[in-house]
């Protein structure tokens, strides 16, 4: 019998990039708001999460509207047909949810000044 | 025609004796051992049922606590135990219930469950789970036991510092906190591993990811879920640990450390902790919930996908257990926001089981596992609903650390958990003991349960909103919240009641019994015939819940239809599956029940515990004679071709060997590779934030001459690499025994461990001190974190050349020097990152001095 190869890394890639999209939107926009504030620079920051909201929503948002792209990119060709059905059903969902998640993470810096203490 | 029928009538007695053997051979094979020999068993439904029965006892004893703790809180002014007993009980308790019973039951479920829904054998490394469950119980019954001696640590379950810095916490009291709960941390990750690899190579032909039961997606991202989060909280040990015995100011501010590095840490562990406990809890609902309602789940898709949407967004919450530490309101306002997005994955969970309800029309069985259910819907919601409360910060300015905070965390948590732990005792019984549970007496439990909680807890956000503290030893009359104090003492001995009647049922049922396979009438293939080595034969499937669509499949199971109905081997084995589609892939031999890992796991605890209580003679003693015996344990399992192809049933043959990334061995390296990735993605990110708190303790100019040693040991770490590479590629044909393959192995494991001591060495003669500044303890650190993996990697290549000159080493028979090799490159990889950040970063950044 020929060892079969499928490729789980190309799958789980697939179904979670929108997730890691939303991780980096949140890592992006705690890591440049914490260090501008702790060196001074209160009003860059806002640009760049704002910036980086549209990027990254842009992104996800292509991920909801063509799914099927993301799975024929992660190798999907290869997986039994119920299961591509699933890869392309599961990352909708996940970019629906990683768009709300990144654009009410991003929502927030409209509303508060960048490095105004609670303390 | 008399004799056609003779001939049929022998092929038939013919056929029925090969299925009488094949039957007896294999209950013969996976006979587990009896009498005190049990503690050697490794197969999965034995010591499963140690886990889940260590679990229940830990969950009884921190529960007692919490009757103290009632007890002292029925009455204002109460000298009922001492102040130093409770916070002792108050942390043992918190402690107990996180690591010691709700993580661990999961788990345990996992290794009972998991197995047997994915139509598996055993788990793929039987005694890495003995190893697990067996240092879990020595680990958990010592640390249990420090609070009958004053010896527990009274520093709250998240054991803050400064308060736990030696300063203010003197003696050994918290070091068993830190040592104790490191040391079952690492029983929790192998666990994870063992049930990574389980689900994605273990499951039933056909069985693709799509097809997979949701406890068996709960269970994998639950353990994806401890790789990535328990790192963090290892690593905040560590540090603590590290700074309570040799004073390296991680944590401390006069050397540049930071009180706050420690909340990161561990709540980057913390706040995924809960939906580690969670999402099984959610998905054991998921699994019963159909059954009951005798209808399939309804949103199969959007469960699995909220389920590790919720797991993925856990990691970036953890900044809201911090609202008060005096960020920046726009810090807080992300995380106020991330953790209300959490509450939609959460939420379209809940409506997927109130929908699969309501496609029951009124079918929905409340037996006692419905009951269990229903409540734990109203419970974990209500909980679910004060969370987005906490989570909107000025309210949680006015909450934090108020008995609101215990009331929505109880809600969370034993709604999300507990409440679906009693349903699936209820359920899944029969499969352990071929018995029901009184469904009488369940319905009194759940009662008492489900009332007495109520009772104890919905009074706690009042008493919380007006102002009463967690964590008090007493109050004043004049405070105002006795009466409610007292309905919540009486609420906690209600649960009491019910848990002891629990217990009462559990001991009169818990035997062998004789009801039907599928009492419930369940579609998923954890209820098909099992004995010791799980099903007859493994099905082919080809939906999610087999049992309903093909009852027909139930038989044909039983009569050896399918995979494996026979030892293939003539040993324990399981079939090897491809990770999405699930087509077989080869015949793993799994191991037999042994004492190695038994005896490895009481040395371990041994090296912990004598470290705790700082007899370091007898605790390296105690690792070298753990290390002795892992080995002993791990030298068989790489065993190479024995029978090259064989039958597997279905006409279809496999080989009983792989090696590489198609072995299960390599994918259970690499998944501990990514433990030891995220445990080093933790420093990376302790190093930037004391830098970005204390750049003033970085130097603003460093001396050049630093380069030399750093430069050796690359050159080290590179020339060990190639001589690696160049063995792995000229290993010989079997029984070959060649020099080169000896020395390149051993000028790899030489140069690689030579490069990891140069490094501190060089650090030192640069005249770094470890105990100056945050900036020297952490340049050190990355030194601390490449020992293990380097000094891993050197003795796993003193065991390659004991292979190699034991013939049990060379081209063919690989599987070990692949994942040595694995582990040898991760290694020099991390090493040589860390030359490069801990050199460079400070050239690049500088800092303030």
């Amino acid at each position: 019998m020929k060892l079969n190869r499928d490729q789980i890394a190309g799958f789980l890639l697939c179904i979670l990039a929108p997730l890691l999209v939303w991780g980096i939107h949140l890592s992006i926009s705690y890591g440049f708001q914490a260090s501008a504030c702790a060196h001074g620079a209160p009003e860059r920051p806002i640009v760049w999460i704002l910036g980086a909201t549209a990027i990254l929503g842009a992104f996800l948002l292509g991920l909801v509207v063509r799914p099927a792209l993301a799975v024929r990119a992660s190798g999907g060709a290869c997986w039994p047909e119920d299961t591509q059905r699933f890869a392309r059903r599961a990352t909708r969902y996940m970019a629906i949810l990683s768009l709300i998640g990144a654009v009410w993470v991003g929502g927030a810096s409209l509303y508060l000044s960048p490095c105004l203490s609670m303390r | 025609m008399a004799s056609d029928s003779h001939k049929t009538k022998a092929q038939e007695d013919a056929a029925k004796e090969r299925d009488r053997e094949q039957v007896e051979k294999l209950k013969e094979v996976w006979k587990p051992p009896t009498g005190w020999r049990a503690i050697s068993a490794v197969n999965n439904t034995v010591i499963g049922a140690y886990y889940v029965g260590a679990a229940f006892l830990f969950f009884a004893l921190a529960g007692i606590l919490a009757l103290l703790m009632r007890t002292q809180l029925a009455v204002p002014d109460n000298t009922f135990i001492s102040q130093e007993l409770y916070n002792q009980a108050f942390t043992v308790h918190g402690t107990a219930m996180m690591f010691l019973f709700a993580v661990p039951a999961m788990e345990a479920l996992g290794v009972v469950l998991m197995p047997q829904m994915i139509a598996a054998r055993d788990l793929p490394f039987p005694r890495l789970s003995s190893f697990a469950i067996w240092a879990y119980i020595i680990g958990g019954t010592v640390f249990m036991g420090t609070i009958l001696f004053g010896l527990a640590p009274a520093g709250g379950w998240f054991m803050y510092p400064p308060l736990t810095l030696t300063e203010y916490s003197p003696g050994d009291n918290a070091d068993f906190w830190l040592l104790g709960i490191g040391f079952i941390e690492i029983s929790a990750i192998a666990g994870a591993i063992e049930i990574v690899v389980g689900c994605l190579k273990t499951r039933a032909p056909g069985m693709s990811l799509d097809k997979m039961p949701i406890f068996a997606w709960a269970m994998l991202v639950f353990a994806g879920m401890i790789i990535f989060a328990f790192p963090a909280v290892i690593l905040a040990t560590l540090m603590l640990e590290i700074e309570r015995s040799f004073n390296w100011p991680f944590f401390s501010p006069e050397g540049g450390g930071d009180p706050l590095l420690w909340q990161h840490l561990f709540w980057f562990f913390g706040h995924p902790e809960v939906y580690i406990i969670f999402l099984p809890g959610a998905a054991l609902v998921s699994m019963i919930v159909p059954t009951m309602a005798r209808t399939p789940l309804v949103a199969y898709n959007l469960v699995v996908v909220a389920m590790i949407a919720a797991g993925f967004f856990s990691f970036g919450l953890w900044v809201h257990h911090m609202f008060t530490t005096g960020m920046p309101a726009l810090s807080s306002g992300f995380f106020a926001a991330a953790s209300m997005a959490v509450a939609v994955p959460s939420g379209i969970q809940v409506f997927a089981w109130i929908a699969t309800i309501a496609n029951a029309k009124g079918r929905f069985r409340l037996a006692t596992p419905g009951l269990f259910i229903i409540g734990m819907l109203i419970i974990f919601t209500l909980g679910g609903l004060t969370g987005v409360m906490v989570a909107m910060t000025p309210f949680d300015w006015q909450a934090h650390d108020s008995y609101f905070v215990v009331a929505h965390f109880h809600y969370v948590l034993i709604g999300g958990a507990v409440f679906p732990l009693f349903a699936a005792f209820y359920y899944w019984a029969p499969l352990v003991s071929r018995n029901l549970l009184s469904e009488k007496l369940g319905k009194w439990i759940f009662a008492l349960i489900f009332i007495g909680f109520n009772v104890a807890f919905l009074p706690m956000h009042l008493t919380g909103l007006l102002g009463m503290p967690r964590r008090v030893w007493t109050y004043p009359e004049e405070a105002g919240w006795s009466a409610l104090n007292l309905t919540s003492t009486i609420g906690a001995y209600t649960i009491a009641a019910g848990v002891a009647l629990f217990i009462f049922d559990l001991i009169r049922r818990y035997r062998p019994g004789s009801i039907s396979n599928n009492p419930w009438g369940a579609g998923t293939l954890e209820f098909l015939p099992m004995d010791n080595y799980g099903p007859r034969s493994i099905p082919r499937v080809a939906s999610r819940e087999p049992v309903w669509d093909r009852p027909e499949l139930v038989k044909e199971v039983d009569e050896g239809r399918y995979f494996l109905p026979f030892t293939a081997t003539g040993g324990r084995e399981t079939l090897v599956t491809s990770p999405i589609a699930a087509e077989p892939q080869y015949v793993a031999r799994v191991p037999s029940d042994g004492w190695p890992q038994v005896i490895a796991a009481l040395f371990m605890a041994g090296f912990f515990l004598l470290l705790t209580v700082k007899l370091v003679w007898p605790a390296l003693v105690c690792g070298v004679l753990a290390i002795a015996f892992i080995l002993i344990w791990t030298w068989s399992l790489d065993q190479g071709p024995i029978k090259g192809d064989v039958d597997i049933g279905c006409g279809l043959r496999a080989p009983d060997y792989a090696t590489g990334p198609v072995s299960h061995g390599w994918w259970a390296v690499a998944v501990l590779l990514l433990v030891a990735a995220a445990h080093y993605v933790s420093y990376f990110f302790s190093y930037l934030y004391i830098w970005t708190v204390s750049p003033e303790v970085w130097p603003a100019t460093p001396d050049p001459t630093i380069l030399t040693f750093p430069s050796v040991s690359a050159l080290m770490y590179a020339g060990g690499m190639a001589a690696i590479y160049i063995c792995s590629r000229n290993l010989g044909p079997p029984d070959a025994r060649r020099l080169s393959t000896l020395a390149l192995i051993a000028v790899g494991a030489g140069l690689q461990t030579a490069a990891a001591l140069i490094e501190p060495v060089g650090l030192r003669r640069s005249g770094l001190d470890p105990t100056d500044s945050a900036f020297e303890a952490l340049s050190y650190l990355a030194s601390v974190l490449n020992a293990p993996l380097a000094g891993g990697a050197f003795i796993f290549a003193c065991v390659l050349i004991a292979r190699h000159l034991a013939g049990r080493l060379d081209a063919v028979q690989r599987a070990s020097f692949d994942n040595f090799t694995l582990l040898y490159y991760y290694a020099a990889g991390q090493g040589l990152f860390g030359l490069l950040f801990v050199h460079g970063f400070p050239r690049i950044a500088g800092g303030g001095s």
